[in-house]
């Protein structure tokens, strides 16, 4: 387009233009090689971690590299689900049904109270609103990781560690940066389908539950499947509320960091647990890669 | 937007009955405008509420522990003395401590890279083509994925063994083989260079955002004016980018400074932090003293080191955000 342009208003010097056109064809080739090449330096890693699981032990440590295995083997996945060989402490299905049991409801009930705080500071107006909002605002510039110590002290003494709830019952309050988002995003929404709603007789929280989810959805599940992933990923907070505890309860990042370290026999083994617990993620990435664009960038803009 | 809707809704409604237009609409009964703050109240508070109860209360408690001893192996607040300001002059005096601080600083030497990288694919993605899409999901890959599990295959790639990738490409050019994650000087620079590849495309993904945001006419006239795309990046693109380099280079900060699962999980041996220590950052100190308290000190070290990373991110969000306004240049 911009190449059309500027033919019609630089087209008399035809010897230049042509140089020109030239150039800005060269520069769109080396600007896709130099795209080619970024995204295969992105890719490698995972193709190795692929293929890797699939090679046997012998063959990962051989002196010659392929890039496909020369002969699939499937004892890593063969070892990752045998539920009697795998240790429990390695278990990477126990993991994955444990971050699974933790993060959904946490992450539900977290974007439910987030939404109906998103939507009180933006749609109602009420004493204290914006008091209340810039109390808020502090949480989003306070690092989690300075504050781990005193909540490991407070579980301890409530009797929180060893199990779950520190994972569970913070989130569930909701977070602020969700609340940012949301409350970003329902200021877009017109304040006239909330006087309909107020007209046919709707009280404020039928309000937001009828009217204004259903518009929101798309940021809904963009802050879903984000504060999903986080949860997913969790690192620090498993490892000191549960990692010393009962195995049966370790979330997937706790089970994979503890085969950090082991031998090299077990490359293979690692490499297919890591694969298994990447290919939900990656599903759920390639899935709603929309959202989750859209989303992070979005909430780039605005924060 | 809302006078507007006011005004003309107004006429339409007797004023008493449209409390959703609050104090413009008109005068609300004053039972309704309470009823609204109490739902208001309540439906905004429970962020707030767990903000205080997770977050700020620990802080102040954190604040208290620091100036406390603590019974070893107790975790308990019962258990523990006031001793003043002991515990921070042990972990001033402990030459480990500047040693992390030092540590944590050169994780920052990523930011530059992921930022310089990141503008660069975003500038490749500006304009629409084929596949645009595929790389810009492609780019972001590595982010959502969790660090652990990458960093099994960055391990293996890294290997010290013949076998490693890394060691392969060195020796196409007759060197190595190293040692890679298990030498001490090259640790630090091995979890940069994956820092740098794991964190490019969210940097790419948030100046896509701001690119977008662009006035295309300033393109469009410097396409006029006959520039080339070098002098579009650095004449147009970066200046207009300068708010999201400024964001990205301050959240990049305090993110490397509370870098540990990375190491955590890139260290081979699992009861340290890097070949000799050569990876213990703030966290990882802080950490350590909470995990081994015989060696390392104990709780009130613990929280006094957390302290002094919280301040110190403090401070530096605050010098950020004056310097700032210096030099960024503003869309609007």
């Amino acid at each position: 387009m911009t190449e059309a342009k500027r033919c019609k208003t630089a087209g008399t010097a035809g010897e230049r233009g042509a140089r020109r056109r030239g150039h800005i064809r060269f520069a769109n080739v080396l600007a896709k090689m130099c795209l080619i090449v970024g995204a295969l330096i992105i890719l490698v890693p995972f193709w190795i971690l692929l293929i890797t699981s699939f090679k046997s032990s012998s063959e990962i440590i051989s002196a010659e590299f392929t890039w496909l295995p020369k002969k699939f083997d499937v004892s890593g996945y063969v070892n990752a689900f045998n539920w009697e060989t795998a240790a429990i402490t390695s278990n990477v299905l126990i993991g994955l049904a444990n971050t699974l049991l933790y993060t959904l409801p946490t992450t539900a009930i977290g974007l439910f109270v987030s939404g109906m705080s998103a939507y009180a500071f933006s749609k109602m107006r009420f004493k204290g609103r914006d008091a209340l909002f810039a109390v808020l605002l502090l949480t989003m510039v306070m690092p989690g990781t300075v504050v781990l110590i005193p909540q490991y002290t407070i579980y301890s003494m409530i009797g929180w560690v060893g199990t779950p709830l520190p994972l569970m019952i913070p989130g569930m309050f909701g977070a602020a940066g969700t609340v940012f988002f949301l409350r970003q995003y329902m200021r877009g929404v017109p304040d006239e389908i909330l006087e309909a709603a107020q007209m046919d007789g709707l009280g404020k929280f039928r309000a937001y539950w009828v009217m204004i989810l259903p518009v929101c959805v798309p940021a809904f599940i963009a802050q879903f499947v984000l504060n999903f992933i986080a949860g997913y990923n969790d690192y620090l907070g498993p490892i000191l509320f549960l990692g010393g505890g009962d195995p049966s309860r370790y979330t997937l990042q706790i089970v994979l960091s503890n085969m950090v370290g082991q031998s090299e026999r077990e490359i293979q083994n690692r490499m297919a647990n890591a694969v298994v617990a990447l290919v939900p993620l990656i599903f759920v990435y390639l899935f709603l890669q929309n959202f989750i664009i859209d989303g992070v960038s979005v909430s780039a803009v605005k924060g | 937007m809302e006078n507007r809707i006011s005004v003309t809704e107004g006429a339409a409604c007797p004023k008493e009955e449209c409390p959703a237009l609050g104090k413009r609409g008109g005068q609300p009964h004053n039972a309704a405008k309470r009823r609204e703050t109490a739902l208001g109240w309540c439906m905004a508070l429970p962020p707030v509420v767990g903000f205080l109860a997770f977050a700020f209360i620990p802080l102040i408690i954190s604040f208290v522990m620091s100036l406390n001893e603590f019974s070893r192996y107790s975790y308990s607040l019962e258990g523990m003395t006031f001793c003043g300001p002991q515990n921070y002059i042990a972990i001033f005096t402990d030459p480990d401590l500047w040693k992390a601080l030092g540590i944590t600083l050169l994780l920052c030497l990523s930011i530059p890279f992921e930022i310089f990288f990141g503008l660069l694919i975003a500038n490749l993605l500006r304009k629409p083509f084929f596949g645009r899409r595929a790389f810009r999901v492609i780019f972001f890959l590595p982010n959502i994925c969790s660090i652990v599990a990458l960093a099994f295959v960055w391990t293996y790639m890294y290997s010290p063994q013949e076998y490693g990738l890394f060691n392969r490409i060195v020796s196409l050019f007759g060197a190595g083989p190293f040692g890679w994650t298990t030498d001490a000087d090259m640790f630090l620079g091995c979890i940069i260079v994956m820092t740098v590849w794991n964190m490019m495309g969210y940097d790419a993904l948030m100046f896509q955002a701001q690119i977008g945001n662009i006035n295309q006419s300033l393109y469009e006239s410097a396409d006029l004016d006959g520039a080339n795309c070098v002098q579009k990046f650095f004449r147009i693109t970066v200046p207009m980018a300068t708010p999201m380099i400024f964001y990205l280079a301050l959240i990049g900060v305090i993110g490397a400074m509370q870098s540990y699962a990375r190491i955590d999980a890139m260290d081979i041996d699992p009861y340290g932090m890097g070949p000799s220590d050569s990876g213990l950052t703030l966290v990882g100190y802080m950490m350590r003293a909470q995990e081994e308290p015989i060696a390392f000190g104990g709780l009130g070290i613990s929280a006094a080191t957390s302290f002094f990373l919280g301040i110190i991110i403090a401070v530096m969000t605050f010098v950020n955000l004056k310097v700032s306004k210096r030099w960024v240049h503003y869309n609007d």
